[in-house]
């Protein structure tokens, strides 16, 4: 258990500034998910925090000590890596154990902790198997064991799951949660999944080019998001993005010219973005006062949900349908049918169309 | 199958046949000269009958030393391939995964390939007044550390081929273990590029066993090895085509075995860095 405090970190490549100046404090015992597309800085920050890449400035605190200037091995971490990366030439038992033995640790010690590990991962009749032998599955379990068995103050991960299919993946997330609450250590992970972070984290680190978008919980993230980037990047399908004018009209504000629910207090006339996540879209059959013509232009069914694609007077929007209500109409619409949808305003994010901000209501 | 595909198989096809009798053609001639009477050979008798008589001049006769010299050889061919392969091993191992200044590794890498790239000849003038300076000429010292020096450049960059395949994050994963550097070569990279060493092993053994132009002109009669031998069999007034043959079918022997068990792994060598 141990904080982690990032203070001014600042990495570059040559004239490329990968990560500008950072902060960040990563409380002990806590599950941190680093997410971002790719390019953002997030697999370089976890290098960073790991001791494999130096920084240009700032510092890293581990419980509060200075071990910016620590070698990797110092710093009481351990990482499993995207690849895994197991020693191919060595058993899963001597894998676990490198970097105890490394450290000349007791071999009874070794003994303890491997057996332990093993059991915990379900891997003891596999310990004297090479890689090469295993399933992706079971690697990645080797490469998990191989951070236990150190019992680290803190957890890296590299994307560790983005080599399993889409089932496996599902279950090791819970898997790797339980086992992060079991430890107690504290937990830095890397995804570009949203659903993996949504799911596992307690809190978010949204980046962007190296930048900090927004730092909160799942919930924060998708229902708050402080800009544009952070409401487009989380959410699946992701979230209808509008520009138009938003005016405060007679009785109804109206978007785009066209007319608004009640629900979303406006004061003055402005260009904003408009921001609506598909579940906050409702269809319908019949037209009224504030639902927008709506031109189906294709049909998404996933099973639980189902969601139609189509085009507004103010722009193309996804709206989501629940299958197992409304009549059913989730399988009736075709592609060229023409409905109505009605934008949910109590829901309605905006956003600054210059800088991307989100501005309160009105 | 259309017929512009049957004329690029065929084509194909003549070239790699063609290729492959443009060296095995003169092989099989040369290897049958070892069992003709010389009578045979000058006259071009292509089936004719078998003598060992090549054999026993070559191995027993009094003016023949031609076991020595395949000693010789060997004692330079192992030697020299052994540092090369240590060195470059090593070599590669620095220049490839550790925190070497770029200015560095391109000084040292482009120097290597300048090397490769001119012919042996062009030094060979020069190592024999060096050699002769120190008088170490025709010593074994000479001709060994003479072909490490030629043959380094080709086993570094067979074997920075072979440690750039390792992935980068295994060796992360070492560091985050405790490795230092040398444990990291040794535990890590080591038992890893053990099948890309044994290719560059047999590649680097045969460029030194086959070796004519440094070893014409660096040995005495004491150090020569097997081709230089093979090639005084050509004398002003008689050139014994026979023994000449046998000698090469020899000398051929070692290599063949090497290829022969090394096979798997030479394949590999000579792809590595092309697939992937």
């Amino acid at each position: 258990m141990a904080t982690v405090t990032l203070e001014g970190v600042r990495k570059s490549y040559g004239r490329v500034e990968i990560i500008p100046p950072i902060d960040l404090e990563i409380a002990s015992g806590e599950f941190i998910a680093l997410v971002g597309p790719s390019g953002s800085g997030k697999s370089t920050l976890l290098r960073v925090i790991a001791g494999l890449e130096e920084i240009d400035a700032g510092r890293i605190l581990l419980d509060g000590k200075d071990i910016t200037r620590a070698e990797p091995s110092e710093r009481d971490m351990a990482m499993v890596f995207q690849s895994y990366a197991l020693y191919p030439h060595m058993t899963v038992a001597e894998n676990m154990v490198f970097a105890l033995r490394m450290r000349g640790a007791d071999p009874a010690e070794i003994d303890r902790r491997l057996t332990a590990a093993l059991r915990m991962l379900g891997m003891t009749d596999y310990a004297n198997r090479k890689p090469g032998q295993l399933s992706g599955g079971q690697r990645q379990r080797v490469a998990m064991g191989r951070a236990i068995v150190r019992q680290p103050q803190v957890f890296l991960f590299d994307e560790p799951l983005s080599n399993l299919d889409a089932k496996l993946r599902a279950a090791t997330r819970l898997e790797l949660r339980a086992l992060h609450d079991q430890l107690g250590a504290t937990s830095i992970f890397v995804t570009h999944d949203q659903i993996e972070a949504m799911t596992m984290a307690d809190r978010i680190v949204l980046l962007d080019r190296g930048r900090i978008q927004q730092i909160g919980t799942p919930q924060q993230i998708y229902r708050e998001p402080r800009n544009r980037f952070v409401a487009s990047f989380i959410g699946s399908p992701e979230i209808n993005m509008l520009r138009g004018v938003l005016a405060p009209g007679a009785g109804h504000p109206s978007f785009a010219g066209l007319p608004l629910p009640d629900g979303l207090r406006v004061t003055a006339e402005r260009k904003v973005d408009l921001g609506v996540r598909p579940e906050h879209v409702s269809v319908w059959t019949e037209p009224a006062p504030d639902r927008w013509p709506f031109e189906v232009e294709a049909v998404e069914f996933t099973g639980h949900d189902a969601f139609l694609l189509g085009k507004t007077p103010a722009g193309r929007i996804t709206a989501r349908v629940d299958p197992d209500s409304e009549n059913g109409l989730a399988d009736r619409v075709t592609a060229g049918q023409r409905l109505h949808v009605q934008v949910q305003a109590r829901h309605v994010l905006l956003f600054d169309p210059e800088t991307g901000l989100r501005l309160p209501d009105g | 199958m259309t017929a512009r595909r049957i004329a690029g198989r065929v084509a194909a096809n003549g070239v790699v046949w063609g290729y492959a009798a443009l060296i095995v053609l003169p092989t099989l001639w040369v290897l049958s000269n070892a069992f003709k009477y010389k009578i045979d050979i000058i006259t071009g008798t292509t089936i004719s009958p078998i003598t060992w008589s090549n054999f026993e001049q070559l191995l027993f006769s009094r003016q023949s030393h031609f076991l020595w010299n395949l000693f010789n050889s060997a004692v330079v061919a192992v030697i020299s391939t052994a540092i090369v392969i240590v060195a470059a091993t090593m070599a590669a191992f620095t220049l490839g995964r550790l925190r070497v200044p770029g200015w560095v590794r391109w000084l040292i890498l482009g120097w290597a390939l300048l090397f490769q790239m001119l012919p042996t000849l062009t030094f060979v003038g020069s190592w024999y007044v060096m050699w002769s300076a120190v008088g170490l000429h025709g010593t074994y010292v000479a001709v060994i550390l003479t072909h490490v020096v030629h043959n380094l450049p080709m086993g570094l960059f067979l074997m920075l081929s072979f440690m750039a395949a390792l992935p980068q994050e295994l060796f992360q994963a070492a560091r985050m273990d405790g490795c230092s550097n040398g444990q990291m070569f040794w535990r890590v990279a080591f038992p890893l590029v053990r099948g890309g060493m044994i290719a560059a092993t047999a590649l680097i053994f045969i460029f030194s066993w086959s070796d004519f132009a440094i070893a014409l002109a660096l040995t005495s009669p004491a150090t020569m090895t097997a081709p230089v031998a093979i090639s005084t069999f050509a004398q002003e007034y008689d050139i014994r085509y026979g023994e000449m043959a046998a000698g090469t079918l020899l000398s051929i022997v070692p290599a063949l075995v090497l290829i022969l068990v090394g096979q798997r792994f030479i394949v590999r060598g000579l792809l590595a860095g092309a697939v992937k």
